[in-house]
């Protein structure tokens, strides 16, 4: 046992290296020599897919249901062979579109609806919080096991939640940037991938022919042991095949899904390169982190281990064997896996709160002074909120459940997702009304099937009277509902769900009409790769003009101020600037005279530019095009429905002509005024 | 061409990894899953290599 203190200094200077890692691959970034941008990074980043479910849940499941953990992990390895048709073209509209989240994906395909962006951000935060909770519980127990004293736990959890919620705003929400690209952040997430994955092969090494001569042995003795049945699938084990081909398709929608992989897969993505490095790099990290899972588990119940206690098995093996620095290191391990978590998925979800929900009540106190103080300061207690919201799911409900159950739910609801984006990206009859409707359909199973189970289950809801005639009904029980029995509760949940979904996006869509700009849309992402750009080009022809568009960004009263800076700087007034200015240089301006003057914001311009040099995305008249150039980070960015987006057709990406751009770049702002996201 | 080996190599993988493939190595299953998803993941990487050699020749 280790004393409380030690383990959280140990924590403190986890974080502390953590915060090392972040900020020099962030300051090697604005040096221009990136080591984010690389496949291997790419590939890195997207294991914070294996989370604690991973490092404790998986042997858990292993040794209470055998081999159906490995689906959790098949799933998204079959995923990725289509990931060159599927993720790339979700990355290209990303980039062409400047999408930052899931919302917004779904919301720009739709006619760039905030209605459905707001319904979209509402299931997810309701459907990840689970997943949050399950993370600080992980934390909490394995902390409680190492320093042998369950009362503290609670108080490290609040202290541990803190911590990562300050790291996520110092790494994703230090400035505004509507890019929502954090190399820092990407980096240290890499980091701990590769942190907890040797960790878990150290702990599985030491098991497998430590304790045991190897894979034969273990299962040599498993066979014959009362367990023998954890080895076998359908008739004879207690997993089904039809659990088995659910977990698969769950999984397989949880790794382009949930908020946090679209963030690390599309946000995050340099180069469509990268994607298929990571098509096979990605599988192999999953394959390596579950080679020892089968040998852990098994080996914990053939040492005496309880099935109910295996979640953690990996800390207590090595801890009731004998070797505490092993289990430090496995603890150190697990945390790394749950950290990355927690720190992406509250920074991708406090985007779309942020973005869907907030912004909308925020915008009408855009002409305030100081508004990008507000709308950030906003971000950052969003980030803490729902780091805290998975806190407070663990301590009240996250004691009922396994690891693995909690992350299901989870896993069911991104899933709700599915067919508005599948479908959207490949039929263009979906329409908006056919997506809330499916998507509403969708949660509504989940509500009923899964968490209102959970709840009566952890006693948050009381069984009696309405509800007690609920769970007795033939037709209205929640885990078999219109009477469909003999299903698993994750394949039950799953058929309805999708069912209902699907029949309600169809049928909507069929029945009810297009507008015009869901029309747009659809062709726009149904046809990305074919079309040439659609919308007319935008060139803004004087000083006003560009005044208007700053605003939307940064607030009245800073892009007053920008522009007249600029002006001031430059020797104008707004009377020379009025009328078809842009057009043609200012009279008495030599082109030399011209070009000196705007020098000094050009050559700021270039130095930002450096920052995204190795992008491999450029949008350029509309068309994304891979190209060894770079884009400048001030030019302004849209996303599918934010308020900016919606209250000018204009500020679109489309909408800003290399031309027009150049323009803007010449009203650079210091960094962190520019943009509101 | 490109694009239908990802399709066939998607099916391929639910193919294996799904009931009834796995029904016939109900006797060795943990070995015959780890091999098949290790094979590919082989299969992935070297249409992805392949792929890239092609693109970058034309």
């Amino acid at each position: 046992m280790f004393p409380t203190w030690i383990l959280l200094l140990i924590i403190f200077f986890y974080l502390l290296l953590l915060f090392s890692v972040a900020y020099l691959a962030e300051r090697k970034e604005m040096q221009g020599k990136s080591i984010v941008a690389n496949p291997y990074i790419y590939s890195l980043s997207l294991a914070v897919y294996c989370t604690s479910w991973t490092f404790y849940g998986s042997v858990g499941k292993a040794a209470n249901a055998g081999l159906s953990f490995l689906t959790i992990y098949i799933g998204p390895t079959l995923m990725a062979a289509l990931w060159w048709i599927v993720l790339r073209k979700i990355v290209y509209l990303s980039k062409e579109n400047r999408i930052t989240t899931i919302s917004d994906f779904i919301a720009s395909r739709y006619g760039k609806s905030l209605t459905l962006s707001a319904l979209v951000t509402l299931v997810a935060v309701i459907g990840i919080t689970p997943y949050l909770g399950l993370q600080l519980k992980a934390i909490m127990t394995t902390f409680s096991i190492l320093s042998g004293r369950p009362e503290g736990s609670h108080f490290a959890g609040w202290f541990i939640s803190l911590m990562l919620g300050v790291f996520a705003v110092i790494f994703g929400a230090r400035r505004l940037d509507a890019s929502e690209r954090h190399g820092g952040l990407v980096f240290a997430i890499a980091f701990e991938s590769a942190i907890k994955l040797i960790a878990f092969l150290l702990v599985g090494l030491f098991v497998t022919y430590g304790l045991f001569d190897g894979f034969g042995d273990i299962l040599g003795k498993l066979h014959v042991s009362r367990y023998a049945s954890l080895t076998k699938l359908g008739e004879g084990s207690n997993v089904s095949f039809l659990e088995w081909t659910s977990l698969t398709f769950l999984s397989m929608m949880a790794i382009m899904f949930l908020p946090r992989q679209f963030h690390v897969a599309v946000v995050e993505n340099y180069s469509p390169g990268h994607i298929k490095k990571a098509m096979w790099l990605f599988p192999l990290y999953l394959f390596l982190i579950n080679i020892f899972v089968l040998p852990i588990a098994y080996g914990g119940l053939l040492l005496g281990g309880t099935q109910a206690n295996a979640d953690y098995f990996v800390l207590s093996i090595p801890l009731n064997q004998g070797y505490p620095i092993l289990a430090l290191i496995v603890f150190i391990g697990g945390f790394s896996a749950a950290t990355a978590m927690v720190i992406v998925e509250s920074l991708a979800l406090s985007t779309m709160v942020m973005n869907s929900l907030v912004m909308p009540a925020l915008w009408s106190m855009n002409a305030m002074k100081g508004f990008h103080g507000v709308i950030l300061n906003t971000k950052r207690l969003i980030i803490i909120g729902c780091v805290f919201l998975g806190y407070v799911f663990a301590v009240h409900i996250g004691d009922f459940y396994s690891l693995v159950d909690m992350g299901l739910k989870s896993f069911e609801a991104v899933t709700i997702f599915a067919p508005a984006i599948l479908l959207g990206l490949y039929w263009k009859g979906g329409n908006k009304k056919g997506a809330i409707a499916g998507i509403v359909a969708g949660f509504s199973v989940w509500i009923y099937t899964l968490l209102i189970p959970a709840l009566a289950r952890a006693g948050v809801i009381h069984k009696g009277g309405l509800l007690n005639a609920i769970f007795g009904s033939s037709l209205l029980n929640p885990t078999a509902l219109f009477g469909l029995e003999g299903l698993d509760r994750w394949s039950h949940s799953l058929f309805w769900g999708i069912f209902l979904n699907l029949f309600f996006f169809v049928a909507v869509s069929l029945f009810t009409k297009q507008s015009d700009a869901e029309t747009r849309q659809a062709i726009t992402f149904v046809d990305s790769y074919a079309l040439p750009h659609l919308s007319h080009p935008f060139r803004p022809k004087n000083v006003s003009e560009i005044e208007g568009i700053l605003e939307q960004y940064i607030g009245r009263a800073e892009a007053r101020e920008a522009v007249d800076g600029f002006l001031r700087k430059n020797g104008l007034t707004r009377e020379m600037t009025s009328g078809d200015w842009l057009g043609k240089r200012p009279r008495g301006y030599s082109r030399a005279r011209s070009a000196r003057r705007s020098a000094p914001l050009f050559s700021r311009t270039r130095q930002r530019s450096r920052m995204t040099r190795s992008s491999g995305y450029r949008i350029q008249s509309g068309r994304s095009r891979r190209v060894s150039g770079c884009r400048a980070r001030s030019s302004p960015r849209r996303t599918g429905s934010s308020p900016c987006s919606r209250n000018s057709a204009r500020t679109s990406s489309r909408a800003f002509p290399s031309g027009s751009r150049r323009w803007m770049k010449r009203f650079a702002l210091p960094t962190g005024t520019r943009q509101w996201k | 061409m490109r694009r239908d080996i990802w399709f066939f190599l998607f099916f391929l993988g639910l193919m294996f990894f799904s009931w009834p493939l796995m029904g016939i190595f109900k006797g060795s299953l943990i070995p015959y899953l780890f091999i098949i998803w290790f094979v590919f993941i082989a299969l992935i990487c070297i249409t992805a290599i392949f792929s890239e050699r092609d693109e970058g020749e034309r």
